[in-house]
């Protein structure tokens, strides 16, 4: 097959496979990583350094539906970058339900904050937080989960008293022996915290946002009876470019931007979609200043690997076309065109995330 | 539409419009005619190919071509009439008288149908007695030959009418539509002069659709559906809703087959086998024809459509009324429904009898 320009910037969510199911088995000390009850049944987790093109980004997408913390010992724990830990449910036809009960400590002190709806976390660099608890889980299908992480490395430095660095050892050591690669990398912090989740006093509050406050479409039509005047504005601009929504748009879609993720340099869309058909009207392909990653996920919680559509979606000014029918990010760097995106036929709502490393969502429509 | 190495073979339907003296008196425009119309030609418009076809929407009553007919074709053809209700694949809405052969033998239906005229045999005057959906019905014309050729028959023609048909076009602009000719033997069309026999019966047929869900098929239907989809391909949400296919067996074995169907949902037409998601040949020639159904506006399709041409996957991309031409061995395919604003219509003219096909990729 001939080799096509762009297709570097295609690949299966797959290429980031985490076996969780071997990972919790490995015979390694309790504590070690992904220990948690609670942590994800299946799991992808791409890096800019091996999967995504050197972009400064590291992301995951997850199912979920245990009870318990996700890392039993180990937290709380830091990374040298900002990440949004988003958990998303799996119903698509109602983007406000989660179907779980979360909670989550942040800051040295732990303050434990709980959420049962769809909701955004911003992390920033530097700043402790976890544990991480499961505490219900009522949605039968369990819950989604994604991490967008502004650094190309997992790195992560674990604060928590039930990790050793001997316990760091013995998981590298049983993983290599096993042939798994381990894509995080981890420290043991000398400052050391004892699992003592805190009442809150909303000190961290402003860290923790419900989804719907993004919300921008609802049952595939703009939602202006819930946006603000500012989110009605950006419609109102990106209307003005001549696009309109395809049949093949989300039927629900919340969008984030900088200023509403503490000033980071990210945007976030998540979605659910349904329907065959393009994406947009009245435009062809778009560039942004700065670099995003668009991810196709399903929402089968028995097959990671499984999309429940066929997607086609054309890179660059030749407009080379790639499709995919499973699970799968798109990288777009500055300044490459993107799009059309045409839906070929769904035969399971799936869902759609973007992640833009910039504040703004600046578009050039090229054609 | 982007330029590419199969660019020449998807046409507008709109380069094919009616000349103006034609739609004066000179040929066509008469009170049952069609009030717009698109009528390609091999010759001139499909690449050479020994076919020349219509499509138009009507709603008057009446003769469609007074004093002319009857009239021969060096070239067999089928003349089919369909409706505009896009819920109803067999409703027409409209009544039609049509005469075959010199026996004048007059046939009448009110429902989408079929009419057979092989190559030299009489036919019309065709007439429209009733029309019962407010926005008409459509009439298509699928004939066997690259040129539009007529040799008229009728005893009423008009001397002004032969003069302005033999009229040579001025430099810049096209000739007439088509060639005509009057027979010496002349038919006289009266009431006394009709016949109602059933000489000609059998070519005269209903459309008969089946649904691309598989429920009601006949056997021979299974069996030729079956045979299409073997290898896996699936019907995919873009396709049509119900759909007629008639073959040459059910044409009285012209080399001819044709679809006729309303679409009004975007997607992929069809899914599979394999990656080719409908990716094929023939072995035969075939133009694929899609068109609005809004009678007030001809030029408007309703949908913006992607389709794949060579083994390149040349894609190209139109929202007016165009039809593709797919010669021989050349692979075509997926067809994509981006958006539909209102259901459009598609039809095949596949130049043999039956619908041979080999999927790529």
């Amino acid at each position: 097959m001939v080799k096509r320009k762009y297709e570097h910037l295609v690949k299966p969510l797959s290429v980031g496979g985490m076996d969780m199911g071997a990972m919790k088995d490995l015979k390694v000390p309790k504590g070690a990583f992904a220990n948690g009850p609670g942590n994800a049944d299946t799991l992808v987790w791409l890096n800019g350094r091996d999967h995504l093109e050197g972009l400064n980004l590291n992301f995951t997408w997850g199912f979920y539906s245990g009870i318990g913390d996700w890392h039993t010992g180990q937290d709380p724990h830091t990374h040298p970058y900002p990440e949004c830990l988003v958990f998303v449910g799996l119903d698509s036809a109602n983007l406000n339900y989660l179907g779980a009960e979360i909670e989550i400590c942040l800051g040295e002190e732990q303050e434990a904050y709980t959420f049962d709806e769809p909701t955004v976390v911003i992390v920033p660099a530097g700043m402790p937080h976890c544990p991480l608890t499961t505490k219900r889980v009522w949605s039968p299908k369990g819950f989604g989960f994604y991490l967008a992480s502004l650094g190309d490395v997992p790195t992560t430095t674990w604060m928590g008293e039930g990790v050793s660095e001997e316990t760091m050892k013995a998981m590298q050591e049983e993983a290599a022996r096993s042939g798994r690669k381990i894509p995080m990398t981890s420290y043991v912090s000398e400052k050391r915290l004892k699992n003592n989740p805190t009442k809150p006093t909303g000190k961290y509050a402003h860290l923790i946002k419900p989804l719907k406050t993004g919300m921008v479409i609802q049952r595939g039509k703009p939602a202006l009876d819930v946006m603000t005047l500012e989110q009605r504005a950006r419609f109102e601009e990106r209307a003005k470019t001549g696009q309109k929504s395809g049949p093949g748009n989300a039927d629900h879609l919340a969008w984030f931007y900088g200023k509403d993720l503490e000033g980071l340099e990210l945007n976030l869309i998540w979605g659910f979609y349904s329907k065959p058909g393009i994406w947009h009207r009245g435009v062809g392909a778009h560039v942004h200043p700065t670099d995003e990653v668009l991810v196709f996920a399903g929402l089968d919680p028995t097959d990671i690997n499984y999309l429940g559509a066929k997607i086609e979606i054309d890179l660059g000014e030749e407009h080379e076309r790639y499709i995919f029918d499973k699970p799968t990010v798109v990288i777009c760097p500055k300044g490459l065109p993107h799009n059309p995106v045409v839906v070929r036929w769904v035969d399971r709502p799936y869902a759609f995330y973007s992640i833009g490393l910039g504040g703004e969502y600046k578009t050039t429509i090229v054609d | 539409m982007a330029k590419g190495k199969y660019e020449h073979l998807l046409k507008p339907l709109n380069i094919a419009t009616i000349p103006q003296m034609m739609r004066d008196g000179a040929g066509f425009k008469n009170t049952g005619n069609a009030d717009s119309i698109y009528w390609l030609n091999g010759k001139e418009h499909l690449e050479g190919l020994p076919l020349n076809f219509s499509w138009g929407f009507y709603t008057g009553l009446g003769d469609w071509h007074p004093g002319m007919d009857p009239h021969i074709h060096p070239y067999p053809e089928a003349l089919v009439w369909v409706g505009l209700d896009s819920d109803n694949v067999e409703y027409l809405g409209a009544e039609i008288s049509y005469c075959l052969g010199e026996e004048l033998e007059v046939h009448t239906f009110d429902r989408p149908s079929v009419v057979i005229v092989p190559a030299g045999l009489p036919h019309c005057p065709s007439i429209t007695e009733d029309v019962t959906n407010p926005i008409g019905y459509s009439f298509m014309i699928f004939s066997l030959g690259a040129e539009p050729t007529t040799t008229w028959m009728g005893d009423g023609v008009a001397n002004r009418q032969i003069e302005q048909m033999r009229q040579v076009p001025t430099e810049g602009t096209r000739g007439p539509l088509m060639v005509s000719s009057f027979s010496e033997k002349k038919i006289k069309v009266t009431p006394e002069t009709l016949t109602y026999g059933h000489k000609y019966d059998h070519l005269v047929k209903p459309l008969k659709p089946f649904s691309t869900s598989l429920a009601n098929l006949t056997p021979e239907e299974r069996a030729q559906y079956e045979k299409v989809t073997l290898g896996g391909m699936k019907v995919g949400p873009g396709n049509a809703d119900d759909l007629v296919w008639m073959y040459g067996k059910d044409l009285e074995g012209l080399e001819l087959n044709f679809t006729w169907g309303f679409y009004k949902s975007p997607g992929v037409w069809h899914r599979g086998p394999g990656d080719s998601d409908g990716a094929h040949v023939h072995p035969s020639d075939e133009v694929l024809v899609f068109v609005g159904t809004d009678p007030s506006d001809i030029d408007y399709l309703g949908a913006e459509i992607s389709i794949d041409m060579g083994k390149e996957h040349e894609r190209y991309v139109f929202d007016k009324p165009t039809a593709v031409i797919c010669p021989k061995g050349v692979p075509h395919n997926p067809v994509i429904a981006r958006y539909v604003d209102r259901p459009y219509a598609f039809f095949v003219i596949g130049l043999s009898g039956d619908h041979k096909t080999t999927y790529v990729d």
